[in-house]
């Protein structure tokens, strides 16, 4: 063993945003965390003596594919954190709030769509986080469907289907078991309640229905995620 | 003095914090007439990230390693002088005295605000628990109880090299694998009681060491023999044996990048030089066979050498 070995981190995280109108007082909270992420996030590490050495940031916008049609999800690759931090600023500061019909939204396509991200595979060492941040419920997976034929192609049929992409321990799905990590900041209403009962390896902040997160849980969930690295 | 304390060489603790006055582990060590004891206990930072301001602002995590140590410890002085009994004897010991203060613990926690932060990667008051009891015998050799919940180990360590005595609570038994995977844990100690205290019991031959070790200690080298290196490195180039404790805090300090504690205790050696002595043919075979074969071959060398290592590493292996 070289005495200079060190153990060194990939992670990847996926920030899936609700761009509805009735974010509309909470994107700006929403998008500084998502900013301000690789500095705390890389001081706490620093802390802890672990090192990343590669931290990447993708971004899903989602709003309602019934009321919403073409806007109702934006999807960008990964930015590599910081050396794109400027695209990732940019990116943010388009999304703008608007639509979303009905109160509940399209979060579970969302997530489908961050599921199936070109996740970092090199390091020895890697996390998988996604993150939904959210002021409302979720429709049945497929809910828009009708409504929208550009509805994208290849989602799961419905919510068992999804839940059987995210995995477990015994039966694996598509993100990698030992990386994966689902934090939802949402009310404790529709699927976010069932997802947190029955997925694995799942961290849910619960607001309440309506009011919005007003701090958002932010130095709770970095804790628990660089707790859990 | 007893024949147990005849035969009984040495204990130390290593503890390392990762973050001054925030480490998450926490440790026993004891011994008594007739057995020693020695335990790590890494508290769960990721699912006891919440915060208790009436515990000063530490974390779940923080409070569950000391709340267990601290059970362990009256456990452990309250069976001075009795026969420990068999597995469900200590199981439900232990387990009692944990739970017990679990529940202080939780009930001044529940004074405060509730918690927002649910799910399945949360727990409340989160640890491992790894620890290893000393007794005498039969003739010739120590009874070791070994008890474990996540992934702290407790090993042993004789002229046959380093054994892995207890099993991870995570998705494979595979050292190497658990190395480069970092899986999560299935099974951790939780003041809501869902959890399970595993325990095997050895007799083993004198002389040898036994130690509990939390995952800083071991997590972060390229492959579990390297670990035994570390050890036995420090030990044949240290001549006494406080400079053998403080060569390891130093060397655990370098690779650390988590809470470490390493609980150590050795027993039928008779002195230090004599244990190195005794180690120092299987220091020479770890380094021809599998040490520098590696240093040779790199990563692409490991998976093979894992293999011919395995065999011998988890020969004491428990059946779950």
């Amino acid at each position: 063993m070289g005495s200079n070995y060190k153990v060194t981190y990939g992670v990847d995280m996926v920030f899936c945003i609700d761009a509805t109108g009735s974010m509309r007082p909470l994107l700006d909270t929403v998008k500084d965390n998502a900013l301000n992420l690789y500095e705390d996030f890389q001081n706490i590490m620093l802390e802890k003596n672990k090192y990343v050495e590669q931290l990447r940031i993708r971004i899903i916008a989602f709003r309602d594919y019934r009321a919403d049609k073409d806007d109702a999800m934006l999807v960008t690759d990964f930015f590599e954190i910081p050396r794109q931090q400027e695209d990732l600023k940019k990116c943010l500061d388009s999304i703008v709030p608007f639509g979303g019909g009905d109160d509940p939204e399209d979060g579970l396509e969302a997530l489908a769509y961050a599921m199936k991200s070109d996740w970092v595979r090199e390091f020895k060492k890697k996390r998988h986080v996604i993150a939904v941040w959210t002021d409302e419920g979720t429709h049945e997976i497929g809910y828009g469907k009708a409504y929208y034929p550009g509805y994208p192609k290849g989602m799961p049929a419905d919510f068992e289907a999804l839940s059987r992409w995210w995995g477990s321990a015994s039966e694996p799905g598509i993100m990698d078991e030992n990386a994966k990590r689902l934090l939802i900041f949402a009310p404790g209403k529709d699927h976010w309640n069932k997802l947190r009962e029955n997925w694995n390896q799942v961290l849910h902040y619960e607001s309440e229905a309506g009011e919005g997160l007003r701090d958002w849980g932010y130095e709770d969930i970095l804790q628990s995620i660089c707790g859990s690295i | 003095m007893s024949t147990f304390l005849e035969q009984f060489d040495d204990l130390f603790i290593v503890n390392i914090p990762a973050r001054e006055e925030a480490g998450e582990d926490s440790m026993f060590g004891a011994v008594t007439g007739s057995r020693a004891a020695a335990g790590a206990f890494d508290g769960c930072g990721g699912m006891g990230a919440r915060k208790y301001p009436m515990f000063r602002q530490h974390t779940g995590a923080y409070m569950a390693s000391r709340c267990i140590s601290g059970a362990v410890r009256d456990w452990f002085f309250d069976q001075a002088g009795k026969d420990l009994g068999g597995e469900k004897e200590i199981k439900e010991g232990i387990r009692a005295y944990v739970d017990r203060a679990y529940g202080v613990c939780a009930s001044y926690a529940e004074s405060g605000q509730a918690s927002r932060l649910k799910g399945s990667m949360i727990r409340p008051f989160p640890s491992t628990f790894a620890m290893a009891i000393l007794e005498e015998g039969h003739k010739g050799s120590f009874r070791v109880h070994v008890l474990w919940a996540g992934d702290s180990r407790v090993y042993l360590l004789n002229g046959q090299g380093l054994a892995q005595l207890s099993v991870d609570d995570t998705r494979s038994t595979d050292a190497l694998w658990a190395l480069r995977n970092d899986p999560p844990m299935t099974n951790v100690f939780s003041s809501d009681g869902r959890y399970s205290l595993h325990y095997t019991s050895l007799e083993i031959p004198l002389p040898f060491a036994v130690f509990a070790a939390s995952d800083g200690c071991f997590a972060y080298l390229p492959t579990p023999m390297d670990f035994e290196n570390l050890l036995l490195k420090a030990m044949m180039e240290e001549e006494r044996p406080v400079l053998f404790e403080k060569r390891l805090r130093e060397d655990f300090g370098r690779i650390r990048q988590d809470d470490t504690t390493f609980a150590w205790m050795s027993a039928g050696f008779g002195s230090y030089p004599a244990m190195q002595s005794r180690l120092k043919e299987r220091y020479e075979i770890l380094l021809k066979n599998w040490i520098r074969p590696l240093e040779e071959g790199g990563d692409q060398a490991a998976d093979a050498l894992w293999q011919t290592y395995r065999t011998s590493y988890e020969r004491y292996f428990p059946h779950q």
